[in-house]
Order: structure tokens, then C-alpha cells, then sequence
């Protein structure tokens, strides 16, 4: 009798039947159906990363957290680009500090991913809920030129964050808005099929490590006739030609993209990136005569006011030297984060005792 | 029994070749033929 249903099984496992193909095909619709956004990102870290850098996976799922944020504790958010992720400590910690200084519950989320853009900004901000108590730190740089970069991801999202802010802003940059089939999986199909590999990793050997910060210590030499100087010196004013070209546009886009925002009325405070002052000045000045930098510093203030936010530049006040960067912009050591993370929250703190106090 | 038997062996296998499946479907999007297929089905 066993003898018969090993038999059975042995000639199951290898004799396709019209019952297994169309099991098979449930099984992959369900996969499809399964992995859902409120699935996704409730998974435990690590599960679908594909290592510590997976950043667009995190930040995929702090969206969510995002949405869920509660009116009873003040919450601050920060959203950026590299500079951002260099520049700020451990959100833990930053949670931490605030909730001493301020005696009361702060819950700090860092979405920094490099390369992020004002679409993706607007990504975000829709996650924010409109009871939403804190703070919103925006820390993004304008020297890029937006079609370029959406020619490049017009068919492959970054995030995989349904938002219709998002898709409004691939529309004004002239982008066709595609077909949905509101399936999320479908949706975002190669945000997971960059990640294939980690369905088998996750069940094989479970979640990887996602917790290890790793910062480039790379320094950047001094020597102006240096290959890395000249490279880098190459790079800052090509960014800062696309600033001249493209920052009216972009400042647009953050606009549009901060609108919903400020009409709940949400605290939003614009960080200018960090810059590494000495070597710009310096790359700079057979270019641009006049002073670029000065000019970035009055054209984000002036979107500041124009927008109704703060504005907030540590770039001097933290005291970043030369050594403390890796290039034109980020920073390369942990000492440098530190302080720049100690001004930050020292900066931040009136901003939330003011919205304490409004409550 | 024999038919139990075959009808576990059946599900095994839907499991097995569904998952692999599913991956090969995932792998193929990510060349260049899946680009193709799904290019304007991103956002």
C-alpha cells in the first residue's frame, strides 16, 4: 500500500498532468498577487534586499511607515540624496538625541538614497499623512537635468511606490503616463526582477545584513594637477552647467511636488546640501566669474520664500573642512558626520519646539 | 492510493516548477527581450 503511494508520488513529481499545469499557474498568479505593497513592505529587513546598499528597498518600505505615522508623537523626516546619507548619523541615534533634548517621543525617519530627484520626492510626500505632526526636511541638489535622467528611468522605476504625485510629475516633463494594471506586482515588475535572485537567497539562506554603514574614507587630494582633482573639478561644473540650464525647472518640480504638503499646513524646512567650499570655489573660478556659489545660496533662498518654507545651510556653521570630504560634496568621515548631524539637530530643535507648542 | 500518491508527486511538482518559474519570468524581464515587452508598463 505505501509501496503504491510512493509509486504515485515518484510518477506525480515527473508526469506533467492538466492539474499540475494549472496548479503552476496559480502558484505564479498568486506570487503575483501575493507580493503586495502592504506585504512588501511589512516584510522583516533584509528578506528581498539585495545587500546592505538596497537603499530603493528601504526607502520603499519606510514609505509605508511614513503613512502610518501618528499625530500623538512628533515626527521628523528627512528625504535627500547622497549628501544627505553621508552627511546624518543613524536615525536611531538622531531619534534619540531629540526625544532627550525635547522630553518628549520624536521619531526620526531618514530617507536618503543617492541619485534622488524631485519626482521622487513627490513619491514620498504622498506618503505623508495629513495629520501628519513634525517636521519635513527636503535636502536635495538642483544640478541635474531632468530629462536626461527620466529618459533613463522612463521605463524602469526606482521605487516601487504607487503614487499619483509622481506620475502627475513624469506628465509635466512631457512623459507618457503608461498603462496600469493595478496589480502592484505588475506595476512595479522591474523593480522586482532586479531583485529575481533574492527569492531563492531569501529561502535558502534567509535575511542578509542590512545594518553595516559603510562610508567611503576616500580623501580628496589637495594637488590641483592630481588625476582625481581634475576628474572631480570636471564633474562639479558640468553639474554646476546643468544648474544654469535646468534649476528653474527643477526648483518647479519641488514646488509642485511640496504643494500637497503645504497646504495641510506641514513644517518644511529646505537643507542645502553639503559642499566641500574650498575645492569649489576653486573649480569653479575659471568658469563662472561671478560667485556660483553665492548665487545657489540666493536662488534656493528666494524658492524658500516663494514657497513659504525654512531654509537652512550648515555648510560654514558645522565647520566641514577640505579632509572632511571624499569629492565636491560628501562627506568621508564619521567625525565630520557627527558634528554636522550635532548642528543639524541643534538647528531643527526650535522648528519642533515651535510645533510642540502649536499643538 | 496510486492516485493520491500521483496527486501529491503533482503538487510537488506545480510548486517546484511555479516558483522556478516565476523566477525565469522575473530573469527574462530583466534582459533586454523583456525590456522590449514590458518597457512601457513601468509606472
Amino acid at each position: 500500500m505505501l509501496e503504491d503511494l510512493f509509486s504515485g508520488i515518484v510518477e506525480g513529481l515527473y508526469r506533467p498532468t492538466l492539474f499540475s499545469t494549472l496548479l503552476q499557474f496559480l502558484i505564479i498568479s498568486l506570487f503575483f498577487l501575493a507580493l503586495s505593497f502592504s506585504v512588501i513592505v511589512q516584510l522583516p529587513t533584509g528578506y528581498l534586499q539585495t545587500g546592505v546598499f538596497d537603499r530603493e528597498f528601504l526607502a520603499t518600505q519606510k514609505a509605508f511607515a511614513l503613512q502610518n505615522s501618528s499625530p500623538a508623537v512628533l515626527n521628523v523626516t528627512f528625504l535627500g540624496a547622497s549628501t544627505l546619507e553621508d552627511a546624518l548619523q543613524d536615525e536611531a541615534i538622531i531619534g534619540k538625541v531629540l526625544s532627550s533634548k525635547l522630553n518628549t517621543e520624536v521619531r526620526t525617519t531618514i530617507i536618503a538614497v543617492p541619485g534622488m530627484r524631485t519626482w521622487d520626492i513627490a513619491s514620498f510626500l504622498d506618503y505623508i499623512p495629513n495629520n501628519y505632526k513634525g517636521l519635513i526636511v527636503v535636502c536635495l541638489t538642483m544640478e541635474f537635468n531632468p530629462y536626461k535622467e527620466l529618459e533613463k528611468i522612463q521605463w524602469r522605476s526606482r521605487f516601487a511606490i504607487p503614487s499619483s504625485s509622481f506620475r502627475k510629475e513624469l506628465h509635466f516633463f512631457g512623459k507618457k503616463n503608461s498603462y496600469r494594471t493595478g496589480i502592484y506586482f505588475l506595476d512595479h515588475i522591474h523593480f522586482f526582477a532586479k531583485r529575481c535572485d533574492v527569492f531563492t537567497r531569501a529561502l535558502i539562506h534567509g535575511p542578509v545584513d542590512t545594518h553595516y554603514r559603510w562610508m567611503n574614507p576616500k580623501t580628496l587630494p589637495q594637488d590641483p594637477e592630481h588625476k582625481s582633482y581634475i576628474y572631480l573639478k570636471k564633474i562639479a561644473v558640468k553639474k554646476a552647467k546643468d544648474y544654469l540650464n535646468y534649476s528653474s525647472v527643477n526648483f518647479a518640480s519641488l514646488s509642485r511636488s511640496l504643494e500637497r504638503v503645504a497646504q495641510d499646513d506641514l513644517q518644511v524646512i529646505y537643507l542645502q546640501p553639503t559642499r566641500n567650499i574650498a575645492f569649489l570655489e576653486n573649480a569653479y573660478s575659471e568658469e563662472f566669474p561671478d560667485d556660483f556659489l553665492a548665487r545657489v545660496t540666493s536662488d534656493t533662498q528666494q524658492f524658500a520664500r516663494e514657497n513659504d518654507i525654512s531654509y537652512l545651510n550648515l555648510n560654514h556653521s558645522a565647520g566641514l573642512k577640505y579632509t572632511d570630504f571624499r569629492d565636491y560634496s560628501h562627506l568621508n568621515n564619521i567625525s565630520a558626520k557627527s558634528r554636522y548631524t550635532f548642528y543639524l539637530i541643534e538647528s531643527i530643535i526650535p522648528f519642533l519646539q515651535n510645533i510642540r507648542g502649536l499643538q | 492510493m496510486k492516485k493520491i500518491g500521483m496527486i501529491i508527486g503533482n503538487v510537488i511538482q506545480a510548486v517546484i516548477t511555479g516558483f522556478l518559474l516565476f523566477l525565469a519570468l522575473l530573469k527574462l524581464i530583466d534582459t533586454t527581450a523583456g525590456e522590449m515587452i514590458f518597457r512601457y508598463q513601468s509606472f
